[in-house]
């Protein structure tokens, strides 16, 4: 649609006007303007929608949501200081070896145990063979590329743990609190050709040792 | 510490075949079972609906995923002498190996090419989610956990 | 009316914990809107407006009272939000980047489609769900620094002066920026409308 010149120098500031974000000077020449033009007082239109339509939406998926327990759940998470998921990134090692203190306690517990379990195990095989041990405890983790790849380590209220991997730089390709923008994947596929498991290419000339030893620990 | 430890290994050795002390580890042997989960964000499928669990158990951790799919299930055996290859859907084969037996307690390590080496000290509670790569527009997981019953 | 915000922060200050309980209830729902607005997944979003919160009472000593209590609150969440972002897209994120100072497009598709299909003041009951939803794809297209701005302006109301403190940009910057951004969403919303309409025939006009 071939505007009038004059539109130009009024369609950015119809933003600001539909705010009520201008001068009086300005808004009186605004108005002027919209008197006179048809297609400007369309935009105008289009902004006062667009804006109502971007409130409405909001409002009814907030809506959606039960904010009952929020505030409690809030004043829960303020007292036991869990670190974000963010900073759990910056795992240093000796955070890691956190691992083995865990596992010596556990087998302090498991010494308890064992005496108790150590009559049924005559009996027959309660745990099998090799699951003495109370519950999958976590060693070490080894990356094969510290330079490229950091592990992060997370352990579950249940005593699980999740081992997952971070790009050293900024593509975090396998974040762990991100991983679920489907677009991205695959933008991020078509990047990261070297570790990219369904490339057609032959695998990278990137060479991993057999026995991993540049990994962190 | 270790006094407690000892008499129980005294107890143990009184006729149990998990002879820690004689665990030269030679033909030990230990069964643990392997699944390949894929987790993605096509759709919200979550098959089979044990994998309910483990999905609450990432949320948790603030990973975003919705579906979860099971795809295999096998208890290995592994041994000292040699590692156990479980070949992973996106081509590379994931290596179990029993590192150590000691007190009852297998050790053992996972490596997965390109992604993450672990060693763990086998449990009867809890299970350890390797991620071992990308596949299909989403990711495997390798999850480590006693042998079922 | 009620309490203003500043008296609740002295006295949560002062060891009220209902008083933090209070500013919660007060804004949380706006929190969570500008969050989901953000990140779009509802599970973080709620994740992320309590960890905000969390992080308001962590910082509560930091906060002078020079700036109004809400825009720290909001300049949390937002920052928190985009940390997310950039952490999610990587690459991806940075090259939706957008040059505020380019020219101004002045070709616009069917101007004046937007405002007669949905009426200047569109009511909740007028809005399709599907449409709502559509909102959120279309405030995922545009760059996270614009979705911000577009997002505390329309849930919030703030006005460009607010604006400007949150955000930490001059008066200029805001108006442009919220310029660029409702161009861009008008626009896909205005495909989502050609396609809708398509889709079912008639305008519901």
């Amino acid at each position: 649609m071939a505007g009038n010149p004059a539109c130009e120098r009024f369609i950015p500031l119809l933003s600001p006007y539909i705010d009520g974000e201008v001068s009086p000077t300005e808004r009186v020449n605004i108005e002027r303007h919209l008197s006179a033009c048809k297609a400007c007082t369309g935009r105008a239109a289009d902004l006062r929608a667009e804006s109502g339509l971007l409130r409405v939406g909001l409002e009814m998926a907030v809506d959606e949501v039960d904010f009952k327990d929020f505030a409690q759940k809030v004043m829960a998470r303020v007292t036991p200081e869990k670190p974000p998921v963010l900073e759990r990134l910056r795992l240093s090692l000796s955070e890691l070896f956190l691992y083995h203190r865990t596992a010596m306690f556990s087998s302090l517990a498991t010494a308890a145990v064992l005496m108790l379990v150590a009559i049924p195990l005559l009996m027959g095989n309660r745990a099998p063979v090799g699951y003495a041990g109370e519950r999958m405890t976590v060693q070490a983790v080894r990356t094969y590329d510290p330079a490229k790849l950091a592990p992060v380590v997370m352990e579950t209220d249940d005593g699980s743990t999740i081992i997952w991997l971070v790009d050293q730089d900024a593509h975090s390709h396998g974040a762990s609190p991100v991983l679920g923008d489907e677009a991205d994947s695959d933008e991020l596929e078509l990047e990261e050709a070297p570790a990219g498991n369904t490339a057609p290419k032959p695998p990278p000339a990137q060479k991993e040792e057999p026995a991993p030893k540049g990994g962190s620990l | 510490m270790r006094t407690h430890t000892a008499t129980v290994l005294t107890l143990l050795s009184l006729g149990l075949m998990l002879s820690p002390l004689a665990a030269h580890a030679q033909e030990q042997k230990v069964k643990v079972q392997v699944e390949v989960v894929l987790a993605s964000n096509k759709g919200d499928t979550v098959d089979p609906p044990e994998l309910a669990q483990m999905k609450e158990k990432f949320r948790k951790q603030n990973f975003s995923f919705t579906s979860f799919k099971r795809l295999s299930l096998d208890t290995v055996e592994l041994v000292t002498a040699k590692p156990t290859e479980v070949r992973l859907p996106n081509g590379v084969n994931a290596s179990l190996k029993l590192l150590d037996f000691k007190e009852g307690i297998a050790t053992v390590r996972v490596e997965i090419p390109r992604q993450s080496g672990v060693d763990m000290e086998l449990g009867r509670q809890g299970a350890v989610y390797q991620r071992a790569g990308r596949h299909v527009g989403g990711e495997l997981i390798l999850v480590l956990s006693p042998p079922a019953k | 009316m009620a309490t203003d915000d500043l008296t609740l922060v002295k006295r949560v200050r002062g060891g009220d914990q209902r008083a933090f309980k209070l500013l919660v209830e007060r804004y949380q729902r706006k929190v969570y809107a500008v969050a989901l607005g953000m990140l779009k997944d509802k599970e973080e979003a709620m994740d992320v407006s309590q960890e905000a919160f969390v992080k308001v009472y962590k910082y509560l000593d930091h906060f002078k009272g020079d700036a109004s209590f809400y825009t720290w609150l909001y300049r949390i969440t937002v920052n928190i939000c985009i940390d997310i972002i950039r952490k999610r897209a990587g690459a991806g994120g940075e090259a939706v980047e957008f040059d505020e100072t380019m020219p101004m497009d002045v070709s616009e598709a069917n101007i004046g489609a937007l405002g007669s299909r949905l009426g200047t003041n569109p009511q909740k009951s007028a809005l399709r769900r599907e449409l709502a939803e559509k909102i959120q794809e279309a405030l995922a297209a545009v760059p996270e620094k614009h979705r911000a701005i577009l997002l505390l302006r329309e849930v919030e109301g703030m006005s460009y002066e607010d604006l400007s403190r949150t955000l930490d940009i001059p008066k200029g910057t805001v108006m442009s920026r919220l310029f660029h951004a409702r161009a861009k969403v008008q626009k896909i919303l205005s495909q989502y409308l050609e396609l809708d309409e398509a889709k079912s025939g008639v305008g519901s006009e």
